[in-house]
Order: structure tokens, then sequence, then C-alpha cells
């Protein structure tokens, strides 16, 4: 009995012991854990790194004061010393304690700065984190104080615990917030958030994915932010029966890119769908049932000589490409023999806006036989080969089907697949069947479908990633098809999708798009601008652009209208680093002369002065020559003798520009041409008077004085004159070979006005078709 | 001789006690530190599952050739304003450098290593002996902060080249497109 209270005694001994022991040992560390934080390491760390840092500059600064001379420049330093001396005792005496950024108006509390102490602190940049700084000029762009970190960066803010802060950008499903910290390029993603203009300054990756959204056009099939009412990227596809062959649509529905091979994604805006080869079938047979009206009968007799002259003097290639060299805005032709019959091509030529009012394609000015030359050229040239029929489809064509069956069934697929979404074809309704991507950026991670991919890291990011890249990875039956991407550009597109979070963000942080309140062309010019199809290559009233950057809304004021008007007859590249060049749209002398007035009454440009070129005074002459050589322009721009290739020529400037133009442009480049090169000198108006008045004086006539008076020099010095020619030989040598085979047009002489006249027509040609 | 017994049995009872209250302690703590409830921060980041194959990230490595956000920025303008004359890598060998007397500068070269003779250069232009500008002025085209950005972008011609991870760039293709 005393043995078994004895034991009972000893294990409540034990119990209490322990329990005691257990509770004071926890206090204990409960204390110590609640003490001992790993953001007060930090700050210790980060504090010693920064004034090691600091006392580095104050150094250099100090061995730099010992050094110098000039007392300007020593004053300078002082005061710089001064200020870093005051920065250093207050980083010395910083109080260790929480750190927290109240943004309100963002509704976020962060304490990211308890640890990242040191992120305004410019000398710190590159070290390891928390102790670095941040990178370049972002943190001066967005105020710490009015901006705080998690709205771009993401992760817990509250927290002062690296896991807790959901700093690991890989995510399982232990993790303690939803979203994880964004660094390196995911960080763009979250410009997007405000930033709803297309183009955002530095952040490159974010702009080019809102580029390839665009281009690939996926806006046909889903509910796009940023992307309303944007036209359909494909053609009409009414009459597709007397246009095409069957074995090319088959071609072409199997797998565009085996058909043609080419990098540009423009060209692959046409998907690989994920149909089997009998709805391939189904779906060509649809499409080529027609009951448009019969084609108009070609000419029967044909000169495909001339009709090749005529195509390189249209300068076709500034948009087609043949084999892959060229423009970008229509298809390649050397393939067009195996796709379109001749009496289809023929009345495009002659009549394309009939066929598809939205093309981007002028309509030219060729008459029937014209027409019928440029089509027997092509076939000429690229012959006439029906291209072969894909692998597997010679059975599935045998096999039985009713052809009733198989419209009814291609019917369907037609408009089950979302062809709609990027093709117009009547009797079809434009439908987005695909969800709309509006916060597809903040989807839940845990009801993500993965399939049955595995190896990768699972976040929205990869997820978003693997669905882009190819839709039938995760989910075999999906209806998306395969845009046949490189990997960058889905990384780029992914980047842009994750910026469509479902964030409230408020008014005044966000960043507009650039709004396009133009005013509409008048009536006779619409139709010209419309028939031309100005809009492809140039920018009017803010609307188009596909090829030339320039915008013709200040054209008036900008060039002279003898130059306009001759310019229309025969254009010419301006200049000579441009690949593009101006098509010759043969108009008639009537258009082109409307055209030209209306430039010049009509679109141009009050701020820029109407300036008399008599009033210019022999001193402004010399001091803008002056100028030009002391600015060394003639580093991009050619004048005369010699200069370099970047800027237009300015040898016959005199007869282009309108004096009031070069006046207002050499002040202000920036003001009128953002996104030109021509640097900002900071002239004052004598300045640019003076510059005006010295390139208003290079006008043809004097070119040719000039050439008279140089062959007397050259006559006189005999042998210098020659090496100075060999040299300038090397030189060009040299630039041709770099450029090839679109060689530069080089200063031209001007006894050869003539010979010029033939380059400028033969830049057409300057990749000739079928090597 | 029970007596003795007993004292035999009560003298080792309080380091008993203290024993097994210690390794009582002693297991809790442990179970919680195999838990990573305590540990510090290296053994808990230490502690993460294996990182797998990331295909986005391999992707924007890869189009970003290794290059930050600031330097892709800096690499923009610097191909839009420089490369025609001083060439793709800085070696002065634009396609526009043919055309110049003297050619344009080797950007590799040690002296524009530090940022201040650039940005100098970059925002007020180069003048030469003669008085002629070599370098055009673009500060205020392009203002001071996209200038820094170049800056930073020409600086890594003359940095030894950066390490890039290439267990990440690897993985890129490994998800193979359908067939």
């Amino acid at each position: 009995m005393g043995k078994r209270k004895a034991a009972i005694g000893l294990a409540h001994y034990i119990w209490f012991a322990s329990l005691g022991t257990a509770l004071f040992l926890s206090f204990i560390w409960l204390c110590l854990d609640e003490y001992v934080r790993d953001w007060k390491n930090h700050q210790v760390i980060v504090q010693r790194i920064q004034v090691k840092a600091l006392n580095d500059r104050i150094d250099a600064i100090d061995s730099e004061l010992h050094n110098t001379m000039d007392d300007l420049r020593k004053k300078k330093l002082k005061s710089t010393m001064e200020r870093m001396n005051m920065v250093l005792a207050q980083i010395k005496t910083r109080p260790k304690k929480i750190q927290q950024l109240e943004i309100h108006a963002l509704d976020k509390i962060d304490r990211c700065t308890t640890c990242h102490i040191a992120i305004d602190d410019k000398n710190v940049i590159g070290e390891e984190h928390p102790a670095g700084g941040h990178p370049g000029e972002y943190l001066k762009w967005h105020d710490i104080d009015e901006y705080g970190c998690t709205i771009c960066h993401e992760g817990q803010g509250l927290s002062t615990d690296y896991m807790q802060a959901a700093h690991e950008p890989i995510k399982g499903f232990d993790r303690p917030w939803e979203a994880a910290v964004l660094t390196e390029y995911f960080i763009e993603s979250s410009c997007g958030k405000c930033h709803l203009d297309r183009e955002v300054p530095f952040a490159p990756m974010l702009t080019q994915g809102r580029h390839l959204i665009e281009l690939a056009g996926c806006y046909g099939c889903h509910e796009v932010p940023l992307f309303k009412d944007e036209p359909k990227v494909a053609p009409r596809l009414d009459g597709l029966g007397v246009k095409v062959n069957m074995p090319w649509l088959l071609n072409w529905l199997h797998d565009p890119r085996e058909y043609e091979d080419s990098k540009k994604l423009v060209r692959h805006r046409m998907p690989r769908f994920n149909i089997s080869k009998e709805e391939i079938v189904d779906l060509a047979t649809f499409l080529m049932e027609t009951d448009e009206k019969p084609l108009e009968p070609a000419p029967l007799d044909d000169d495909p000589d001339a009709g090749g002259l005529l195509f390189r003097e249209s300068r076709c290639v500034t948009c087609h490409t043949i084999e892959g060299k060229g423009g970008y805005l229509g298809p390649e032709l050397s393939l067009i023999t195996t796709k379109v019959n001749k009496g289809w091509m023929y009345n495009w030529i002659k009549n394309n806006h009939h066929f598809q009012p939205k093309t981007k394609m002028p309509q030219f000015n060729f008459n029937d036989q014209q027409c019928m030359n440029i089509v027997s050229y092509f076939w000429e040239e690229f012959g006439e080969d029906p291209p072969e029929l894909p692998e597997g489809f010679e059975e599935v064509l045998k096999a039985e089907a009713k052809k009733e069956d198989r419209i009814a069934r291609g019917k369907k697929l037609f408009s089950e697949r979302g062809c709609t979404g990027c093709h117009d074809k009547a009797g079809f309704k434009t439908e987005k069947i695909a969800p709309p991507l509006e916060g597809v950026g903040s989807r839940s991670e845990y009801l993500l479908n993965w399939g049955e991919v595995e190896g990768i890291e699972k976040y929205l990011g990869d997820w978003l990633y693997v669905k882009v890249e190819g839709p039938a990875t995760m989910d075999p039956k999906a209806k998306m098809p395969n845009f046949q991407l490189k990997p960058g550009e889905v990384g780029a597109i992914t980047i842009a999708l994750l910026s469509y979070t479902e964030e409230k963000i408020p008014h005044n942080y966000i960043v507009p798009a650039k709004s396009k309140a133009y005013p509409e062309l008048p009536g006779r010019m619409n139709r010209i601008v419309d028939r031309f199809r100005c809009r492809s290559c140039h920018v009017i009233y803010g609307e188009g652009g596909w090829v030339s950057g320039h915008p013709l809304d200040s054209e008036g004021s900008e060039v002279q209208k003898p130059w306009l008007r001759a310019y229309f007859d025969l254009p010419y590249t301006l200049r000579p680093i441009l690949r593009e060049r101006m098509i010759n749209l043969r108009m008639e002398p009537e258009t082109a002369d409307y055209l030209a007035s209306f430039l010049k009454t009509v679109m141009i440009n009050n701020t820029i002065p109407d300036m008399d070129e008599e009033s210019f005074t022999e001193e402004q002459v010399e001091k803008g020559k002056e100028l030009f050589k002391e600015k060394g322009c003639r580093s991009c721009h050619i004048l005369g003798e010699g200069g370099g290739y970047v800027g237009p020529p300015m040898t016959e400037v005199g007869d282009r520009l309108t004096p009031g133009w070069i006046y207002a442009y050499t002040k202000d480049p920036n003001h009128y041409q953002p996104w030109a090169i021509q640097p900002d000198y900071g002239f004052t108006e004598d300045d640019s008077t003076a510059m005006a008045a010295y390139l208003m004086t290079w006008k043809k006539k004097k070119k040719e004085e000039e050439a008279k008076e140089e062959v007397e020099v050259k006559a006189q010095a005999g042998v210098k004159v020659e090496t100075g020619v060999k040299e300038k030989a090397e030189v060009k040598e040299q630039t041709e070979e770099k450029k090839a085979p679109e060689a530069p047009v080089a200063p031209v002489a001007p006894e050869e006005k003539e010979a010029k006249a033939e380059q400028v027509s033969s830049l057409g040609a300057g990749i000739q078709p079928g090597g | 001789m029970s007596r003795n017994n007993n004292d035999s049995d009560r003298l080792p009872r309080i380091p008993l006690i203290a024993g097994l209250s210690i390794l009582f302690v002693v297991c809790v703590a442990a179970s919680l530190w195999s838990f990573k409830v305590f540990s510090p921060e290296s053994i808990k980041r230490a502690a993460l599952p294996e990182k797998k194959h990331d295909p986005l990230l391999g992707a924007l490595l890869d189009i970003s050739d290794g290059l930050d956000n600031t330097d892709l920025a800096g690499k923009g303008f610097y191909d839009k304003y420089c490369k025609v004359c001083h060439g793709e890598t800085g070696r002065g060998d634009g396609f526009n450098s043919f055309n110049l007397k003297p050619r344009p500068v080797d950007l590799s070269e040690e002296i524009f290593g530090g940022g201040e003779i650039l940005t100098r250069t970059i925002m007020d232009g180069f003048t030469g002996k003669d008085g002629i500008i070599r370098c055009p002025p673009f500060g205020s085209v392009l203002g001071e902060d996209r200038v820094q950005a170049a800056v930073m972008y020409v600086q890594q011609f003359s940095a030894p080249p950066p390490q890039t991870e290439q267990t990440r760039v690897e993985g890129v293709e490994e998800i193979a497109p359908i067939e």
C-alpha cells in the first residue's frame, strides 16, 4: 500500500516537474524567439554594409578633394561630403525597429523595408538582398511612400519572416500566401496593372507580349483587356472555292508551318488546329463550296517579262516576301502559284478590294493587260506545281462519304472551332468562343487543371506558358489551336497575360492608353486613302502605320509642294538605312495633284512657322554652315560630298523641306518626332534660323554648279583627288558588304540625274526573285 | 534493510525526475525542430523541395540573354541610338561607322567601365579637339533616366561576360510540341 502511494507520488512528481520545466523553458524560448528576430540581424548586417559603402565613397571623394585644383569642383565635393557625413550619421543612429509603409489608397501595408532597409540606398545596388538597393530608377518614378512594395512585388507585405512573406517564387500547396514575391522578369507583369498603354516604358517583355497578342489576334476568340474593338486579323473566306485549290487548303489546315516555314509570327497567325484528318477534309469541303459568281475572264495573251518589270517597278517586295526576303505585310509570293489559280489572281490584282474589303494592299492602277502580265510572270517564275497532299489524306479523300454530310459537319466545325473569331464569312456571326482573359493573372492556383503535365513547377505562370505553347499538352481535347510560337514569344505573352489581374487600382494610379480621338478624313481624301491603303504603311490621324513610323499629320508643313507632287510620280528612299520603300502607286496626275494640295492645305501643324526663304541673309547662311560642320551633322547626313547613312541625305534638302520645318525641327526635334534619332543640340532661335538658311541653299541647281566647280578643281589637283576617290571607294565597298543586298543609295553625282532615276526605280528589285 | 532500500530508492529520485523532465522537453523541442517550426531561415530554405524545371523562367532567360530588366531597357535605347555607329557589341563597327573619320570608339575599352564618362558623353556629346562634335548629345532627347539605363547596358561590354545559370536555360525545349 505504502509502496503504491510512493509510486503515485513519484509519478506526480515527474509529471509536475517535467511540465513545470517545459513551461518554464518554453516561456524562455518564447521570450528569446520574440527577441531574436531575423530582421534584427538583417538590420545590423545591412547597416554594416551601408556604412562600409558610404565610407568608401567618402574616402574616394576625400582623395579627389586633395588632388583637385579646381575651386568650383572643390566646393562641390565639400558639400557632397558634408551631405554624406550627415547620411552616415543617420544610418549609424538608426533605431532597430519594424519599418512599415501604409498605402491607404492601394489598401496595402508593407513591412518589407524592415529587412530591405537599404532599398533606396544607391550605394549598395548589387549587394545580396536584403542588403541590396533597388536597381534602376524605378523607385524614382514610383515613390516608395506612395506605392509601397507589394503592389508591384506581391507577397505578404505584413510579414517580417522570410518564409511568411512568400519570398520563394516557387510554390507548392503549403505556401503561406497566395501570391508569391515577383522578381526578375516576372515583375514586368505588375507594370501592366496600371500601365494600360500597349507600350510600357522600361518593361520590354510586357511590351513585346502585348505586341504579340495584337499580332497573333488572341482577341478573336478571347475578350482581351486593352484589345477591344480590334479588326479581325485574317481575310474573308467567302468564295474560297474560286480562289484556292483543295490540296493547298488541306495543307494549310493540316499544318501551316509545314507548308510555309517562316520566321515571322505575322505569317503564323494561322495556327494549327487540334482536329483530325477526317475533320480537316470536312472543313475544307465546306470552305471550297461556294456560290460566288464566276470570275471575270482574263486576257489570253501575256508577257511575263513585262510583268516582272512592272512587279519590280511597283516595289511589291516592300510588303511581300520572295523566298523569305522582303516586307512582312503581305503573303509570301514564291508559293502563291501553289495556292491560288491564275484567273483568281488576275481578278485580285484588278479589283482586290472587292474580294477583301479590309486588305492592306492598295488598289493599283494597272490595266487588264498589265494585270495579266504580272500574273503570268509569277507562273513563269515559280512554276505551276500544285502542292502535294500531306501524309494520310489520300485515304481520307478516297473514303466514301456524302458531300452533303461533309459540308454539314464542316459548317459545324467552322463555328465550333472559332474560325469566325479571325475570319469573316457570310452567314456567320462573330463569336468569342473562348473564356475572357480579364483577371487571368489572379486565377487561383488551386483550381488549375494540369492534366498530365508533370515535372515542372506548378504555378500560374507555368500553367499559362504550357497552355499557350501547346494547348493540347494539358487537355488533348482543347479547342484552342497551337500557334507554334517560339519559347521566347510564349514567355513574353505569358508575362502580358499575367498582367491582367483582378486587382482594383485607384484611378490616379492608372496610366491610361493613348486615346485615338482624331478627326475623320473628309470625302475625297478618305476615298483616296482607302483606295491606296495609305494607312497600311503610314500613320494618318493616329491610325495605321505598319511600315513607316512617320505620321503624315503635319506633312504639309514639312515639305514643299513641288517636291511632294514629284514624289508621288517617282517615290524614292529618303533614308538609305531603311529597308522599306515607298511603293510606286502609279496615280493618275489629277489624283496626285489633289493629294499634294490636300496635304499642303489640311495636314499642317500650326506650331511650325511659315518662313520666307528670301529673308535669309548671307551671315545666317555662313553661320549655318559653321554649325553644320561644328555639330558633326555629316556623321549621319550626306551633304554634297560624303556623310553618314543614318539620316536622310541633305544634298537636295532645299527642294524638299520647308524652311519653317527645318527651323522648328532643329530647335526642338523631340517635340516633333519623339521617335527620331535626331539629337537635340539646344539650338537657339538664331541657330535654327541659320540652319534653315544654310540648308535651304542646298538645291538641285546649286549642286550642279558645285559639280562644275569640282570638276575644275579635280582637273587642277590631279593626284590628290585620285587617292581621295580610292579611299571613298573602299568605304563604299565596306558599307555595301555590310548591307547587301539592300545597298544604300550612295550619294549620287549630280550630272547623273538620269542614272539616279534608274537606280531609284531598280531599288524595288533589290531582292531578285527566283535567285 | 528496508530503510536502506528506501534510501537507495530515494537517492536517485531527484536526478531521475530531472533527467526525465529534460528528456521530455528535449523530445518536444526536437519534434518541433523536426517540423521546422523554430529553425532559422537558412535551414527553412534548405528544407524547401528541390526546384523543378520552370519553362517560363527558362524562356524569359532565353530571350533576355541573361540581361536584367534595366539592361534590357538600356539595350533598347542603345540599339536605337548608338548601334548604328558603335555596332552590335560596341566595338565601333556599326553600319554607319565606315562613313566616319575618326571611327567611333570601341565601347568595350576599359575606360568606359566607369559610368561617369559614359553618362557625360551621352548627355552632352563628345567634341573633338577641332571643335567638331563627334558623338552627338542625346541628353535632352533621351532624358537622364534613359541615358542611365543605356550606360548600364554599355558597361556590360567592358565587364566580363555574366555567368548565366545554364541549368535554367537548358530546360527550355523539354516540353515538346504536340505531335
